[in-house]
């Protein structure tokens, strides 16, 4: 399989997917990284013949690393770290692009209602992180929790979020 | 060219140049002899202790317990204690064993819990040749048609009883980079190179041996409810690499007693359970406070249904 074909086909989709799904440029960067060092590492496992199945192949990694950050609020990196491959750090400037491009402004709308069907502890703190876009530090202190449970708040939170937006995602597609 | 083209052709470039590693930890593998003098000679560049002030010694202890763990030609055999406080029928301590073998991936697990009151309550697990094999209570129930390699075919776990927790694998615990070097401490009377995991609501502590790397004992620290803590300690009693013969292989393999009932799920059978659990999977809900709650599985789904 061409990984480097790939990467010039899915880059910039594949970030704005996995930004829309975290509402976090800077965690979208860190699963995209992975997903693409996932994909070079796992490359001769690849077993399909055409681009789609390609494309498949690199969208599943992506969920899972997604479903892996949804369940532990932590990114793994185990692959960028098989491959010795560090991501560029991002200027605020690049990632208040990625905001724009994927449309998260018009996303933490969406956001803010559908966090009324949370829990009141995990909608505290996805409103404080997601909403407010305070840093955890911060949002830990505020609840009373340790920095981890409310990584743990918040990635529980956008997974139950999730659904709800590609619902409205399915939704909009439908009607307009 | 935006600045997002500019960071997306910045990190193509370096993607290009990554190379993928030439397989599972090859450069790990290495026989007993020779992994023992290649930690000797990691050992020698250790300069200080890393705690109480000195630096972390320049050594990747973490990749080196990972070498130590490796079963790469031969048999890796390890018994762990494990120090129970409100053990069930008043028991002390549990015991887990394991026998790993690699090319082709095979092992054998045997956990038991001494007591008057328990001792039947022995279990084995064992891998090989794409069929997994639970012995417990008289039964035999082997799932056939599990790849080398998949999530069914990895060894239930090295330090936890139950083996229903990954996150308390060692080896898990090591491939992911969850733990962190905090050098050498002392620990029941000698030095150890000491490796801790910290989650919200678990600490994890590995000793492992400052020369060799391989394990000696630890703890694992649960937060409970109003502050209160519980740590289970345990103790690693055989860590040995035994050459592979036909008396060592046999090591690997269930000992099933006779008039033991043997139950086979075929693969195709494995593939319906796999649906079944999925459906069973959609059942669940998660609830207001973030819990996920599911219906109690269909009897064909536990361990030793048929």
């Amino acid at each position: 399989m061409d990984v480097d074909a790939l990467y010039a086909h899915h880059r910039e989709a594949l970030l704005l997917f996995l930004a829309r799904r975290t509402a976090d440029p800077e965690i979208a960067l860190d699963l995209w990284a992975e997903t693409f060092a996932q994909a070079v590492a796992g490359a001769k496992r690849f077993r399909g013949s055409s681009d789609g199945e390609a494309a498949g192949w690199l969208y599943r990694i992506a969920r899972r690393q997604l479903a892996l950050y949804y369940r532990r609020g932590k990114i793994e990196q185990r692959a960028l770290a098989r491959l010795k491959l560090e991501r560029p750090p991002a200027s605020p400037e690049l990632l208040a692009d990625i905001e724009r491009r994927a449309g998260l402004s018009e996303l933490r709308a969406e956001l803010d209602d559908a966090l009324a069907r949370l829990s009141p502890g995990v909608r505290d703190a996805v409103r404080l992180r997601i909403v407010d876009e305070r840093p955890y530090p911060e949002l830990a202190r505020d609840l009373g929790i340790t920095e981890q449970a409310a990584r743990v708040r918040v990635s529980r939170g956008l997974a139950t979020l999730a659904e709800l937006l590609d619902a409205a995602a399915i939704h909009r597609a439908r009607t307009t | 060219m935006s600045d997002l083209d500019h960071y997306l052709d910045d990190f193509g470039s370096r993607l290009r140049r990554a190379r993928p590693p030439r397989g599972p930890r090859r450069s790990l593998v290495l026989t007993g002899a020779l992994a023992t003098a290649t930690a000797i000679a990691i050992a020698l560049l250790l300069v200080t202790p890393g705690r109480g002030g000195g630096p972390i010694a320049p050594v990747d202890a973490i990749a080196a317990v990972r070498q130590a763990l490796d079963p790469a030609n031969a048999i890796l055999h390890i018994r762990i204690r494990t120090d129970l406080t409100h053990g069930a029928g008043g028991a002390r301590h549990a015991y887990q064993e394991t026998w790993t073998a690699k090319q082709p991936q095979r092992w054998r697990l045997h956990q038991w819990t001494p007591g008057r009151h328990n001792a039947g309550l022995a279990q084995q697990i064992a891998y090989a040749d794409g069929e997994l094999s639970f012995l417990q209570g008289g039964r035999l129930t082997v799932e056939q048609g599990i790849k080398e390699g998949s999530r069914q075919a990895r060894l239930p776990t090295l330090v936890s009883q139950n083996g229903d927790d990954p996150d308390v694998d060692l080896r898990a615990l090591l491939d992911s980079g969850k733990l962190t070097d905090e050098g050498e401490v002392q620990a029941n009377g000698r030095t150890v190179r000491r490796l801790v995991s910290q989650d919200g609501i678990r600490t994890a502590v590995f000793d492992v041996d400052p020369t060799t790397f391989v394990p000696l004992g630890g703890s694992f620290t649960f937060k409970l409810a109003h502050a209160s803590k519980l740590t289970v300690a345990f103790t690693v009693e055989v860590f040995e690499r035994l050459p592979i013969t036909p008396e060592t292989e046999r090591h690997l393999a269930l000992r099933v007693p006779e008039g033991t009932h043997r139950y086979v799920i075929s693969a195709a059978d494995m593939r319906r359970r796999e649906e079944m659990m999925r459906a069973w999977e959609k059942r669940c809900v998660r609830r207001g406070s973030g819990n996920v709650v599911c219906p109690a599985p269909p009897h064909e789904l536990s361990p030793t249904g048929s």
